[in-house]
């Protein structure tokens, strides 16, 4: 059931994402997807009360770069880019929560989800530079990373952590 | 190094790995893997939520009738371009008495069902593909004017690049002075024409269309109106900005044309 959730989500997601823009520049939800999976699919210990085991930082990284496939396969580019960069960005996530940061509020997920946006798209712009032969517009890139950005962090803003998992 | 933190790193280390023997492949071969099994349920569903979007915002009733009309205004409307333009030739060339008649057939007549995925480029998607004779690099236009030139193609979908892309560019001519340059997007809401010399006389409010001798454009497409001439601190050739015709987050319906063969 849980996995039919996230298959919905994930699909509505890439919708909105196609439909749905802000100033006239794209957003960036997948990331917010992919953070989100990887700080509400963190497995507790069993063995050590209050530790997490590795398997949350694998299973975000293996939805992560799921989500970054498919966002490779739709923009009609070369694939990996996007699965490179959604990978690390699941796997960052369960790992921030898990080793960094101990009490999270609002302004530390919006925090972080602000600059693994930047990390997102500085990726995925440089490899598609790199490895094929479009061109960019860079003040136009600052522009969409700054939009990306902001939506990002009032959505961030909005995230409910469950108190009991934190704890 | 813990056993965990030992587990992380080669969890990483294999995601980077993995990603750029992918990305490596691609770029020494030069082929692109397309996952089509992904686009095209997406398509569809992105289809079908643009079409619920505009169900819902207009009245079923007039929609169609409103779409037939709207078909028939903008045939008739690219006819009146096509003619206007074939007169202006006519009158240049007809002193001459050596003509070759130029225009464009329309291909197909396209809805934009959405922005592509693509974050990068500036990308519409349209819901006709090569199953009704689209193909790459054909030019896209409006009643207003070229919007783009066809990027991707699919079965029954396409991508356009939009005229304001960095990556876009064209041949043009000035309409009444038949001054030739190079039209490029720069990415913002403007266009330059390039590799228009100082002594040639630009005036704001000159007329930009295709000149055709790109050989991928059709000749005559309407495309914008110059904005400003910069003849100042010019070594080469003049800086010259140009409005394109056609907003690209108003058009709704597009034709996708080529050039007439004869």
């Amino acid at each position: 059931m849980e996995y039919l959730f996230w298959i919905v989500i994930t699909i509505v997601i890439f919708i909105i994402q196609t439909q749905v823009d802000f100033l006239n520049q794209p957003l960036n939800i997948t990331t917010v997807l992919v953070f989100v999976f990887g700080i509400k699919n963190i497995v507790k210990n069993p063995h050590v009360k209050g530790y997490w085991s590795g398997k949350g930082e694998i299973k975000s990284a293996l939805f992560g770069a799921i989500v970054g496939l498919i966002e490779d396969g739709l923009s009609n580019s070369i694939i990996g880019p996007s699965l490179l960069s959604k990978a690390l960005i699941g796997f960052a996530s369960a790992y921030i929560f898990t080793e960094i940061f101990f009490r999270w509020t609002s302004l530390t997920v919006a925090s972080v989800l602000a600059l693994l946006t930047v990390f997102d798209s500085i990726v995925i712009v440089s490899l598609r530079v790199l490895m094929t032969t479009i061109k960019i517009n860079t003040f136009l890139f600052y522009e969409m990373l700054l939009i990306q950005v902001v939506t990002n962090m009032i959505i961030g803003f909005l995230v409910k952590l469950n108190r009991e998992e934190i704890q | 190094m813990s056993l965990k933190d030992r587990k992380r790193l080669i969890i990483i280390v294999t995601i980077v790995i993995l990603a750029f023997a992918i990305m490596t492949y691609q770029y020494r071969t030069q082929r692109i893997f397309h996952l089509k099994f992904l686009s095209y349920p997406f398509d569809l569903l992105n289809s079908i939520s643009t079409n619920i979007r505009h169900s819902i915002s207009k009245h079923f009733d007039v929609l169609n009738e409103n779409a037939r009309l709207k078909e028939q205004v903008n045939k008739l409307l690219i006819e009146r371009y096509t003619y206007a333009e074939i007169i202006e030739e006519n009158k240049r060339l007809h002193s001459l008495l050596d003509f070759k008649p130029s225009g464009y057939h329309v291909v197909a007549y396209a809805k934009i069902i959405g922005r592509s995925y693509d974050k990068v480029l500036n990308l519409i998607k349209l819901d006709k593909g090569s199953s009704s004779g689209i193909k790459k690099d054909m030019a896209v236009i409006t009643t207003n004017g070229l919007i783009g030139k066809i990027y991707n193609v699919h079965d029954n979908y396409s991508e356009v690049l939009l005229l304001k892309d960095n990556n876009f560019s064209l041949a043009v001519r000035i309409q009444n002075s038949r001054v030739e340059g190079i039209l490029s997007g720069t990415g913002f809401y403007y266009l330059l024409l390039n590799f228009i010399p100082p002594e040639e006389k630009v005036e704001k409010g000159d007329i930009i269309v295709s000149s055709g001798l790109d050989g991928l454009f059709p000749s005559g497409i309407p495309i914008g109106v110059v904005n400003s001439v910069n003849n100042e601190n010019v070594e080469f050739f003049k800086f010259i900005k140009v409005i394109p015709f056609q907003n690209d987050i108003k058009a709704e319906e597009v034709f996708v044309v080529t050039k007439k063969s004869y």
